[in-house]
């Protein structure tokens, strides 16, 4: 296969974004946005992290690569979303002090695309903020997201506000904490731990055991 | 551990191969604090990347790492550590926060980020909005007025365009099915622009009703309008009159 993330990588690293989004659109002739998302974009931020790791380059490089990367994501093209009949409504962010939010973008990106009513609150939301807005906008999805293990308290915390609210929406937990860390206490017939975006899919798919994606 | 003075004014330490601090200065307490093991004070991103980089294998090497904050309420310190092993056993490490500026801008962009993001959901709320009003307006465009018994006359409004005719299709499909009704009278009077994927659903709408047992018959079709409905392949079943007045006559 040929390294379409690391090509991408080196693009983001450029801080070149017309030739970025010139090479995201060219896949998207080829492959799925889903496939693109997972496999492209998520690797090649990974691969960045990687470069970081072995000392090749510096975090101000870093920083321009999820600039870079962050305007693809909001200017790639949009693709028509599914119509439903009841529109759902799903509220993102990622939690207080979580710098990391490309991922949680993209979630809201593929909700958004099953036609969905999305609210993504971006990163770095303190709680008392996102009840203000979860009360306003009455979802049916709060999906939230953590990389780092310092969060665990406070995504802890988060959880056990969400299930005190009385319309019982789906919590949603997400980010690089919960493929690298085991999140199965947090689990229950109202949270669910997502890990990663093709686990997102099954989701939107299959529902969870078939069950919860028709009552949600 | 011991406390050495008289070195550089920076925060220094001496490590050895396990990353003990033997030696510290009085700049690294401030920094750092007091540690035993210079991993401890490394971000979890950070330790494998020390454990690598600094090695007695190499033997000078300067490293990015982030620091954990000492206070709770802090973000990461970026810092880079110089490294120089003396011998296999022991490593003199000088710890240099990155500039200042380096932090002003990464928060700057934070913020510009959010602002972004803020004014997107303004505008979000606003589009959402007006989506809904398109919607309702669309879906108005197609009344289905009973005339008697047997017939109903659906007036269309407007551009025949795709994302119109999706919402219509639900309800006309509908309302054919509850009442008696087997003629329908499609009236194009009032129709702007026929757009051609709106007509190929459109005509999607026909067959389907005409599979349910409707007679369908266009009214009032333009000139101009009729000139591109022969350009699609129309249902043989559908039937036209030239005005409301006479469809009227002949089905009431």
């Amino acid at each position: 296969m040929t390294q379409h993330h690391e090509t991408l990588a080196h693009l983001f690293l450029d801080g070149d974004e017309e030739k970025a989004l010139d090479y995201m659109n060219e896949l998207l002739h080829e492959y799925s946005r889903a496939y693109l998302y997972e496999s492209v974009i998520t690797q090649s931020m990974y691969y960045i992290g990687q470069l970081w790791e072995r000392n090749e380059i510096s975090v101000a490089d870093e920083h321009l690569a999820t600039a870079v990367c962050d305007f693809v994501l909001s200017t790639l093209k949009e693709e028509k979303p599914i119509k439903r009949t009841r529109q759902q409504k799903a509220l993102l962010f990622g939690v207080e002090k979580e710098q990391h939010y490309l991922g949680i973008k993209m979630v809201a990106e593929t909700f958004k695309e099953q036609g969905w009513r999305v609210r993504y609150l971006g990163p770095d939301l303190p709680l008392e903020h996102s009840l203000t807005q979860i009360e306003k906008f009455k979802p049916d999805v709060i999906g939230l997201s953590a990389a780092l293990s310092y969060r665990l308290p406070t995504v802890k915390e988060l959880i056990r506000r969400f299930e005190r609210l009385e319309w019982k929406p789906f919590i949603m937990v997400g980010g690089r904490m919960a493929s690298k860390f085991d999140l199965n206490e947090f689990q229950s017939d109202r949270v669910m731990v997502v890990k990663g975006l093709p686990h997102l899919h099954q989701w939107f798919k299959e529902g969870r055991d078939g069950v919860i994606n028709e009552t949600s | 551990m011991k406390r050495v003075e008289h070195t550089f004014p920076l925060p220094f330490v001496t490590i050895n191969k396990n990353y003990k601090i033997q030696t510290y200065s009085k700049e690294a307490i401030s920094l750092i604090g007091e540690h035993e093991n210079l991993l401890e004070i490394m971000d979890e991103a950070s330790v494998m990347k020390v454990k690598d980089w600094v090695t007695p294998e190499i033997l000078k090497a300067s490293v990015e790492v982030h620091l954990q904050a000492m206070d709770d309420e802090e973000d990461l310190l970026t810092a880079d550590l110089y490294v120089k092993w003396n011998n296999d056993m022991y490593a003199e490490i000088i710890l240099m926060l990155k500039d200042e500026k380096l932090t002003k801008v990464t928060k700057t962009l934070n913020q510009l980020r959010s602002r972004l993001n803020d004014t997107n959901f303004e505008l979000l709320e606003e589009k959402e909005k007006l989506e809904e009003a398109v919607e309702q307006n669309n879906q108005l465009s197609a009344p289905f007025i009973i005339l008697n018994e047997e017939t109903a006359l659906i007036p269309l409004f407007g551009d025949v365009s795709e994302e119109k005719m999706y919402s219509i299709e639900t309800q006309l499909l509908q309302k054919s099915q509850e009442g008696e009704v087997d003629t329908l009278l499609f009236d194009f009077t009032a129709v702007g622009d026929l757009q051609r994927s709106g007509v190929s659903v459109l005509l999607d709408v026909m067959t389907s009703l005409s599979y349910m047992g409707a007679e369908i018959t266009f009214i009032g079709v333009q000139p101009a309008q009729a000139k591109q409905l022969k350009e699609m392949s129309l249902p043989q079943e559908i039937k036209f009159i030239g005005s409301l007045k006479t469809a009227i006559q002949k089905f009431c």
